[in-house]
């Protein structure tokens, strides 16, 4: 135990007898943070969808379309453009709007009649986000007007074929009939809908909307970026030490090998969690994390920037060479931070990279510190990717000892 | 005490140690003298527990190095040939840290870290980073590292590799002061002169084996009276030996422009010497001549110079 400690001292001393690396591991994230944040305008005005709308059926209900872009919300993200089809498609195939829709020809009397119909979005390849945030608007106003046709079908039918039958507005007498049809209609579904249930799809919608917003879009990555590229440094100290020599002077000694690394990498993990401390004092201070959430979400950043390094100990200890040793090291960073979460979020990835980069174990860490900075997270999840980080981490431990104790120190 | 019987040690089809045996007693030093690559480290490595030996038997104070290795470790204290110091800590922490990892701790440690701070002449720099300090601080501090736990014995690994002679001097010293305390120290080291002026027992290795072993005056009556004569120029290595060997010289190697030979009361020889070369169509450029020392017995034994 006495041992244990000293060599955690010893270790930490050296790394604050180098000041600038500490630096450098906090502070290229907080650059290219900074960066991002200037890039996607965080402070500034949010960035709009640029949707074009051919309309094809020219109707109120292709209208109401229209105008549920234009409402609340949506007009923050959304700026619509009504255009002809030769004029949308010329548009979006130079990349000049984020998505064209078009609205066939009939998509009224498809709506109301219950007939089939599809509207069609082309989504510009060029952008991520913007026509993720279109195709989600525009399911849920699908989806709103197919439960506005099962309620009020018969009512809206009636108006349109008035509208239709008399080239002009519906008499009084029709339209207290109308409304007082939908009146009874709603009093009917009053327990169904009160408290209704759209009112929790709204809910759902803000955070989503939330999503988009810096913080929780690249902070939880960038904390990562941050302990990966501080892993990858410290495992490089185990070339250092077998150079030197201290390492087989280490040997050498009564402490058992186990002790010898258990000391480096809980050193290295006092540094994950001060590195991971200082990210989340800057996510408290310009990205609204909740103080409260702090403390679990630098447990957890110090728990899976520790697993990194056991990771990449264990590649460092395969290398033939301390340059080899390096390159193996980098040829995986890099990699694991592009798809793992750490440079590009998530959201933004395509679905299959994304999917297989969320059970990278730099992905899990990253969709974990996510829930745990900005979400609510949920306990099986969580307990999954502890489960999968540690076993895997103890794994590269046992191999690393298997690895020293083999021809790492004597070749 | 050490004791190595029969070691052993391959890489592969490469033997490194072959069939060594020896035994180092407590304030005594025995002294591995051979040239780069002859097996001194490996035998060091075995020692200290770093490699694990093909076959043979060491131990060290009683401990099997490889049954009870932890025990036999307790008792060791080692000086390699690198320098495995941590140059961004200052010295007093280097030997705070080395104390620790031999179970020591508290103020006793702080008392000895002082003391050895002293002993090795650092007193003064104790807070310094080792970065800054010279080669020869460093190599002081080295030997500090690897005599802080007070061992009883002492493996040094060629400590004065690379040092200046003032330096060397003082280390030379600092180990005559080990032994002077009880311990048991095991030197190697490819400097002849080091050899006989530190050890008080020798073993001559090369290739991984033992070539020749006693006291240095056991060793030095090995070579009789014969004087080591080196001559450079242009030889006809046959016809020389030829001539050579019929004056009562030992050749120990010869090739077309040197000559290595033995033989006894060298310096009234030299005429003959010469007139045999002359004979033979060679050609005299260069002549040195050497008392029977450590190096002469290594160049009669091997027919190679100790430090090729």
């Amino acid at each position: 135990m006495r041992f244990l400690q000293a060599a955690i001292v010893k270790d930490l001393r050296r790394r604050l007898a180098d000041p600038a690396a500490q630096l450098t591991w906090i502070g290229l994230p907080v650059i290219f943070g900074g960066l991002m944040s200037l890039v996607a305008g965080d402070n500034g005005p949010a960035p709009k969808a640029h949707l074009l709308v051919v309309d094809e059926d020219r109707s109120f209900v292709s209208g109401l379309v229209g105008m549920a872009g234009r409402q609340g919300q949506t007009a923050q993200f959304l700026q619509i453009e009504e255009v002809n089809a030769a004029e949308g498609n010329e548009k979006i195939q130079a990349g000049k709007a984020s998505a064209l829709l078009v609205i066939p020809k009939g998509f009224q009397d498809g709506v109301l009649r219950e007939q089939p119909t599809a509207l069609t979005l082309v989504t510009n390849p060029a952008q991520r986000i913007l026509p993720g945030i279109i195709e989600q608007g525009l399911r849920i106003t699908i989806e709103a007007a197919f439960y506005m046709q099962r309620l009020f079908g018969a009512q809206l039918r009636d108006i349109v074929d008035n509208a239709a039958s008399t080239s002009g507005f519906p008499t009084d007498e029709r339209v207290a009939d109308i409304s007082r049809r939908i009146n009874r209609s709603i009093q009917q579904l009053e327990g169904t809908l009160v408290p209704p249930v759209i009112t929790v799809a709204t809910k759902t919608e803000a955070e989503q909307t939330a999503n988009f917003q810096f913080g929780p879009l690249f902070m939880p990555g960038l904390i990562f970026m941050s302990l990966l590229m501080v892993s990858q440094s410290l495992s490089s100290d185990i070339w250092i030490e077998k150079e030197k020599g201290t390492l087989r002077r280490a040997v050498s000694t009564p402490q058992h090998l186990h002790v010898l690394l258990g000391a480096k990498i809980a050193a290295a993990a006092v540094l994950m969690v001060i590195v991971a401390l200082v990210a989340l004092v800057i996510g408290v201070l310009a990205f609204k994390v909740a103080p409260r959430r702090v403390p679990l979400a630098v447990a957890w950043a110090g728990f899976g920037g520790t697993a990194l390094l056991c990771y990449f100990m264990f590649l460092q200890v395969l290398g033939a060479s301390q340059r080899g040793a390096n390159m193996l090291t980098t040829m995986v960073l890099f990699p694991l931070m592009m798809i793992g979460g750490s440079f590009f979020p998530f959201e933004i990835m395509p679905p299959w990279m994304a999917t297989i980069g969320r059970w990278t174990p730099n992905g899990l860490a990253v969709t974990q510190v996510k829930a745990l900075m900005f979400e609510q997270p949920e306990a099986r999840p969580l307990l999954t990717a502890t489960l999968i980080i540690g076993l895997t981490a103890l794994a590269a431990f046992f191999g690393c000892l298997r690895r020293l104790r083999g021809r790492f120190l004597t070749s | 005490m050490i004791t190595v019987q029969n070691l052993r040690k391959q890489y592969g089809d490469l033997v490194a140690v072959d069939d060594v045996t020896f035994t180092a007693e407590p304030g005594r030093i025995f002294g591995l003298l051979g040239p780069n690559g002859a097996g001194k480290s490996t035998t060091i490595g075995c020692i200290s527990g770093l490699l694990k030996p093909t076959s043979g038997r060491i131990a060290v104070l009683g401990h099997d190095v490889v049954i009870d290795s932890i025990e036999a470790r307790r008792e060791l204290g080692i000086v390699p040939q690198e320098l495995a110091l941590y140059e961004d800590m200052s010295a007093r922490d280097n030997l705070a840290y080395w104390g620790a990892a031999y179970g020591m701790g508290g103020d006793a440690l702080k008392k000895r870290v002082l003391e050895v701070l002293e002993i090795v002449g650092l007193g003064d720099r104790a807070k310094e980073h080792v970065k800054r300090f010279s080669g020869g601080m460093k190599r002081r501090l080295n030997f500090g590292c690897g005599i802080v736990q007070r061992p009883k014995v002492l493996l040094l690994d060629e400590p004065t590799v690379g040092v200046d002679p003032q330096s060397r001097v003082r280390l030379l010293e600092l180990v005559r002061q080990q032994v002077a305390g009880g311990a048991c120290v095991l030197y190697t080291t490819h400097y002849m002169e080091e050899a006989q002026e530190l050890c008080d027992r020798l073993a001559i290795i090369d290739h991984g084996k033992v070539l020749v072993m006693g006291t240095l005056d056991e060793l030095r009556r090995l070579m009789g009276e014969h004087d080591l004569v080196r001559l450079s120029g242009r030889f006809d290595p046959a016809a020389a030996r030829r001539g050579l060997e019929a004056l009562g010289a030992e050749v120990a190697s010869a090739d077309e422009q040197s000559l290595r030979l033995t033989v006894e009361g060298a310096s009234k020889k030299l005429p003959a010497i010469f007139s045999v070369i002359a004979a033979s169509g060679g050609e005299v450029q260069e002549t040195s001549l050497t008392q029977p020392s450590l190096e002469s017995l290594f160049i009669k034994l091997t027919g190679r110079e100790l430090r090729e």
